[in-house]
């Protein structure tokens, strides 16, 4: 079980629900009150809808469905249809995950974060495998997180940003052409 | 990441339900003569819907030659439907009864693409894939029963991008209008719904829900507040009977979800109200507004119901139903008796 | 009195419905029954628009037809501050309306595919609006880099925001996965937020709480 990096920390914004991915699963990305960040799985332990369709009200999560309420924790502390009740024994996916070098790192598994850190350039989402990718990048300043089996997010690293982030487009666009 | 258990493995025990797959109206305007063919698909096969000698016909989408797609054929002055690709020529029974190329040989035994028994109903096409065990009827609507009702609507039916038992499952769910439709549906003060009893009668799923009459201040006044009786054939019917608060008229929602695919669905709507200087688009439009509001909602669910998802006692319709789901789908593979004594024994709780 | 020719799914509607009500300007709405009528195409529609497309405004004794037609005229005559189509950036401005118009040709066109049954070429149309909506995500990830919230530079939301809006935040009805664009969702977000915005049948997340809302 990879450790990948899953949005940049300064893009998940009090208020926000960022929509991620890893390997197959899908995450929702949000930052509670208490300011940590917590990456869950995009799936309502109730019926199954997507958490980021819903509301991030600070101390909790709402999801668009029937308006249960995730703590920051993942419990579920007010649910409408029982008039708000709590339920502490259920809990949405959640992921072990951790902030380090302005980037949010999530793994299903046991998390080990690198040191991977400096001016973050614009993430990247290629139409092609994370593989694919992976053989034309520098492992030092790029990392790749597999969204599925066809594409996938390039998080890089480059004191020249405007140049590198060129450079990653004309590469996508090679790469997708290539089909 | 967790597994998810699918509610019921084996989905082989829908095709022995009726399902509506296109309406009276599209096989009209389909081509000048009205006849088809218009292909559809049902439960993920092909099928192929055409009027031969004057008969509503379904059969499988797919000519014995070459398989090309009958429904782009055409079909015959003399009540045929012909391939596209070689001219086989097929009868209402599904039996290919010439082939051009070889006019004067007798026609293979194995030339016949697969008939399905095909009915039409409240101006609805229905198609039965599975007809040996004969033990399912086509869902009741009280549109055309009830004499109240001065005007029927047939709805142009639309497709999701979800399950038709998700479709169902947000169609009857009480704990979600506070949230999906405020303003619409319901008053966001209300979002406790009664735990009501649920019978099991002929195959149907019945309850009877009344919420309160105070929304009525507050909601758009095409809002069919009222009682709400639920009738709702399994596995994907849904008769709404509902006595308006307004009026004290009876008004119907009816609905029913074709499955298309694992993940698509096609839904019907016949909608009856006692109104008759009412226009269509009235109730029609209010309708696809609150559609408008569950569909993104409800496409954010997977296809498939599972096992693992969390229930509450204020789940008790789709839990029911969910309970029933699988026991049609194991008992269908026990076969008949066990499927017919499954879909068939009444329970009672409402007494 | 200004008369909206409107209906209430449409995005393109959505767009002059939102204007109007910040330029809190007062309307009379005619709807026309788009789906399932298809009215915009009858003999008396396409008298008021040939092209029998919506919307369509009555307005100073003419006819204005085409969305991004009437965020124009609307915002240069009916905005006395100048906000919302501010004439030092007009350049930039006609350019995004024209990129709201290529949001028609294909992620409308892909949403009017799946969720009202339009026959055409919907991969052709899903692809075009991937290679839009990557452009859009990276302006507005440079923009917010540069310190700006709009696809306009200034403090002040323009019509070029609202002509995209309505299309963009409606992908997923067209079957578009809008997953791989955060700084877009993040534009959405903080546009959904603006004082006033009401959002239409189809639209998440809905900005406030069930609490705000009541
Ligand atoms: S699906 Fe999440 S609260 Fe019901
Ligand atoms: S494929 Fe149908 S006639 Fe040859
Ligand atoms: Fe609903």
């Amino acid at each position: 079980m990879s450790t990948y990096i899953v949005a940049l920390d300064r893009e998940v914004l009090p208020e926000g629900l960022v929509r991620g991915r890893m390997d197959t699963a899908e995450l929702v990305i949000w930052r509670g009150a208490s300011g940590s960040v917590h990456v869950w799985e995009d799936r309502c332990p109730h019926r199954s809808s997507r958490l980021s369709a819903g509301r991030n009200m600070g101390a909790y999560l709402e999801d668009p469905y029937h308006g249960w309420r995730f703590a920051e924790d993942g419990t579920v502390i007010h649910v409408p249809a029982e008039g708000g009740k709590g339920h502490p024994e259920i809990s949405a996916h959640v992921l072990a995950s951790a902030v380090t070098g302005g980037f949010v790192w999530a793994s299903a598994g046991v998390l080990e974060t690198g040191d991977f850190a400096g001016p973050p350039l614009r993430p990247l989402h290629f139409g092609v495998s994370a593989n694919r990718v992976a053989a034309e990048l520098d492992p030092t300043k790029t990392r790749i997180t597999p969204w599925g089996a066809a594409a996938c997010m390039v998080y890089g690293i480059d004191p020249d940003a405007m140049a590198a982030h060129r450079m990653l487009t004309a590469l996508r666009r090679r790469l997708e052409a290539a089909g | 990441m967790n597994i998810q258990r699918p509610l019921v493995e084996d989905q082989s025990y829908l095709r022995h339900f009726w399902h509506p797959v296109a309406t009276l109206q599209e096989l009209s305007e389909s081509n000048a003569q009205g006849v088809g063919p218009i292909g559809r698909v049902l439960l993920e096969e092909a099928v192929v819907i055409a009027k031969l000698d004057d008969k509503i016909v379904a059969m499988a989408d797919r000519c014995a030659h070459r398989f090309a797609k009958l429904s782009a054929g055409k079909v015959l002055p003399d009540g045929r439907l012909q391939c596209p690709y070689h001219g086989w020529q097929y009868g209402s029974d599904g039996k290919c009864k010439l082939i051009p190329a070889c006019p004067n040989d007798p026609v293979p035994k194995k030339a016949f693409t697969q008939a399905y028994e095909c009915e039409v109903k409240y101006g609805l096409i229905w198609v039965r894939l599975d007809s040996s065990w004969n033990c399912s009827s086509i869902p009741y609507c009280e549109a055309w029963e009830n004499p109240e009702f001065k005007r029927q609507i047939i709805g142009v039916p639309y497709d999701w991008g979800s399950s038709a038992e998700r479709r169902w499952e947000n169609f009857t769910d009480f704990s979600h209008f506070a949230y999906v439709h405020p303003g619409t549906l319901y008053d966001p003060a209300y979002s406790e719904p009664a735990i009501v009893p649920i019978d099991r009668v002929g195959g149907e799923l019945q309850f009877f829900l009344e919420p309160g009459k105070d929304m009525l201040n507050t909601l758009p006044p095409e809002s069919p507040l009222g009682s709400w009786t639920y009738r709702a054939a399994m596995p994907y019917s849904i008769n709404l009977s509902i006595r308006l608060y307004r009026n004290d008229q009876p008004f119907l929602l009816w609905t029913t979800s074709s499955p298309v695919t694992a993940d698509t669905c096609r839904n019907f709507m016949i909608i009856a109200h006692t109104d008759p200087d009412i226009p269509d688009d009235q109730p029609i439009r209010f309708q696809k507004i609150v559609l408008a509001e569950d569909q993104p909602v409800i496409e954010t669910q997977p296809g498939g119901l599972s096992l693992d998802e969390i229930s509450l006692p204020t789940d008790k319709v789709s839990n029911q139903y969910r309970k029933w789901l699988r026991e049609l789908g194991h008992a269908a593979t026990l076969g008949k008796e066990a499927f017919e004594k499954a879909l068939l024994t009444d329970i009672i709780e409402s007494r | 009195m200004i008369r909206l020719y409107d209906y209430a799914l449409s995005g393109n509607c959505f767009k002059v419905r939102l204007l109007l009500s910040w330029l809190d300007l007062e309307y009379e709405t005619r709807l026309v029954d788009f789906y399932p009528g298809f009215e915009h195409r009858s003999d008396t529609f396409r008298k008021i628009n040939p092209l029998g497309q919506l919307p369509v405004i009555e307005i100073d004794g003419q006819l204005i037809r085409d969305a991004q037609a009437i965020l124009i005229y609307l915002a240069t005559t009916r905005d006395p501050l100048g906000q919302w189509c501010p004439m030092d950036r007009i350049g930039p401005i006609y350019q995004w309306l024209a990129f709201a118009d290529s949001i028609t040709g294909t992620i409308s066109a892909a949403r009017l595919h799946d969720a009202m049954f339009f026959r055409l070429d919907v991969d052709k149309a899903r692809a075009g609006g991937v290679q839009l909506l990557r452009i859009l995500d990276d302006h507005l990830w440079f923009a917010e880099w540069a310190g700006q919230d709009w696809i306009i530079a200034g403090e002040h939301p323009t019509i070029a925001d609202i002509a995209c809006f309505p299309y963009v935040a409606l992908a997923e009805e067209g079957g578009i996965d809008l997953a791989p664009y955060a700084a877009i969702q993040r534009w959405t977000d903080r546009f959904m937020r603006l004082p006033g915005f009401a959002p239409m049948a189809g639209m998440m997340p809905l900005p406030l709480p069930k609490e705000a809302r009541t």
